[in-house]
């Protein structure tokens, strides 16, 4: 099954926590930064639509999704 | 569907961007977006600066969701769907914010973040963007309301008298200063806060002006009329002033003008004088005057619709009067809903990127050089993805099932992308913050028969501005 690498520039996190709120299964805010819960394993394909929306959500355009 | 006219005046326009439009999309075999004819040499330049909104939807709805614009000199191309509004301003190798004018307008304005591109453009934003994360935004909320809070509270003096007054105008004399003094410690007085709003505009319609969008400035002096030298000369003076000043002065915290002054590149330099002025005039145009634009819109489109209003106010009343904190944002729901509904119908007529290579969109061949961009207005009114688009209706961003079944690109009012504006958080923030205070104290009403209208200037204002009689809340706080 395919799967989605995320990325998240933290050095141009804006904080806004949007990414958590609309998949808090793949993201999490650490100190008022986004990061992605759990970075070594890539996420599955199957949220599809969902995480690129996500991607393209960011207010600080900072996370990309690599699909495989 | 419209049969396909050719563009048959192209070569009056444009001749030697005609004969190398032909000649790629032969050599291609890749034709050339439909759209309308117009006449020779100006092309459709009279519709387009009559009312360049409408007369794009309007062309959106004929010729689909790519089509040229036939301007004088330049290529123009619309797109107009969510997917290709994105293909457009997330490829920044193939669609750049001036393309080829870049090194010109690097060495007469400075090298500044809308117009850097690649590394320079990433390590420039990545210096500016603690000033407007959340936890900095949190530390500013305080001295932003308080500005506010003062300014608004003098308003007063035009409810008592019942004299109308412009709350479009107003607004800048919010947040230009309160702005100012969060970012860069600085407090001007309002004959200064006029000054720099006029020289300011000057410099944003110049921008708008490229594309069409606005009148071009005046640039020979005559008779002592305001020309694009002058406003510049006098607005990077001022700059200049405060900078010389800061450095005799440090300050201990940290704010906006403190990192810029304190950035280094890789060769340990810091930023050139005239990059620092250009930078620091783009962050103060674009953070005081985008919002004054937005949040008029937003009171203008609340004032005709009294039933979105007394929700928003009876949000507003469960502060008991109390001055908004930074934690009370995430609940002011409403209030952030009806600014979102103000900014979709405010839209702005067309937001452009230079093709840097031969593109294909759609179908259709995007020779190099030729201005794509879309119409915010239009997208942010299609019936594809907004129901009855021409309501005013807040529920369409509390609704999360409604809101969820939309494309996120359906609504971009900060842009979309790298470049998508920095501020986006700090405008929410004075945004509820202004309408928050203004229904704390006011109520508003507009002059009989008025209407808002969209103004193409730079940040869409209203045309006219917004005259409005004021009244003294019942429940205000005093």
């Amino acid at each position: 099954m395919a799967d989605a690498i995320v990325d998240i520039d933290t050095d141009l996190c804006l904080g806004s926590g949007y990414c958590e709120r609309s998949l808090p299964q793949v993201f999490r805010m650490v100190d008022g930064t986004a990061q992605v819960r759990d970075p070594s394993t890539p996420v599955a394909d199957d949220l599809g639509d969902r995480l690129d929306a996500a991607a393209m959500g960011c207010p600080a355009s900072a996370i990309t999704v690599h699909h495989r | 569907m419209v049969a396909v006219s050719d563009d048959k005046f192209a070569a009056t326009r444009n001749p030697v961007r005609a004969i190398r439009k032909r000649v790629a999309s032969r050599r291609a075999k890749i034709g050339l977006p439909p759209g309308p004819v117009g006449r020779p040499v100006t092309g459709v330049l009279r519709q387009f600066r009559k009312d360049p909104f409408e007369y794009l939807r309007s062309c959106g709805a004929i010729y689909g969701d790519v089509f040229r614009v036939p301007l004088p000199l330049l290529d123009v191309v619309a797109v107009g769907t969510p997917d290709l509004v994105r293909d457009i301003m997330c490829d920044t190798a193939t669609y750049s914010m001036i393309g080829h004018y870049a090194p010109i307008a690097h060495r007469l304005f400075g090298k500044t973040l809308p117009i850097l591109e690649g590394n320079p453009f990433r390590e420039r934003r990545k210096l500016i963007t603690p000033m407007f994360k959340h936890s900095s935004l949190e530390t500013m909320a305080a001295d932003i309301v308080d500005e506010f809070t003062v300014r608004i509270d003098k308003w007063a003096a035009h409810a008592d008298a019942g004299e109308p007054i412009d709350l479009q105008h107003e607004i800048a004399w919010l947040t230009m200063p309160a702005f100012m003094r969060a970012m860069f410690g600085i407090s001007p007085s309002d004959e200064r806060i006029g000054q720099l709003d006029h020289d300011l505009r000057m410099l944003l319609s110049t921008f708008a002006a490229a594309v069409f969008l606005s009148p071009a400035p005046k640039i020979v002096p005559w008779r002592g009329r305001a020309t694009l030298p002058a406003a510049w000369r006098r607005l990077s003076r001022w700059i200049d002033e405060q900078i010389e000043h800061r450095l005799v002065n440090p300050i201990e915290q940290v704010d906006m003008l403190q990192v810029l002054l304190e950035a280094r590149d890789e060769h340990d330099e810091p930023l050139s004088r005239q990059d620092l002025i250009a930078e620091l005039a783009i962050l103060i145009a674009g953070g005081y005057e985008t919002v004054v634009a937005s949040v008029s819109w937003t009171l203008a489109l609340l004032g005709t619709n009294p039933e979105a209003l007394q929700r928003l106010i009876d949000e507003v009343d469960t502060l008991d009067g109390a001055a908004p904190e930074y934690a009370d944002l995430n609940r002011l729901t409403w209030v952030k809903a009806c600014f979102d509904e103000g900014q979709r119908l405010q839209g702005h007529p067309f937001h452009p990127r230079i093709a840097l290579q031969d593109d294909v969109i759609d179908g259709y061949l995007i020779p190099r050089g030729t201005i794509v961009g879309v119409s915010v207005y239009a997208l942010h009114r299609d019936p594809r993805w907004w129901a009855d688009p021409d309501r005013f209706d807040p529920t369409r961003f509390t609704d999360t099932e409604v809101a969820s079944a939309r494309p996120v690109n359906a609504f971009i009012p900060f842009g979309v992308g790298p470049h998508r504006c920095i501020g986006s958080q700090l405008g929410y923030l004075n945004a509820q913050f202004i309408l928050t205070l203004f229904f704390q104290r006011y109520r508003m009403r507009t002059l009989p028969g008025w209407t808002p209208k969209h103004a193409s200037t730079f940040s869409t204002t209203l045309e006219g501005g917004l005259p409005v009689l004021l009244d003294r809340a019942r429940s205000q706080a005093r």
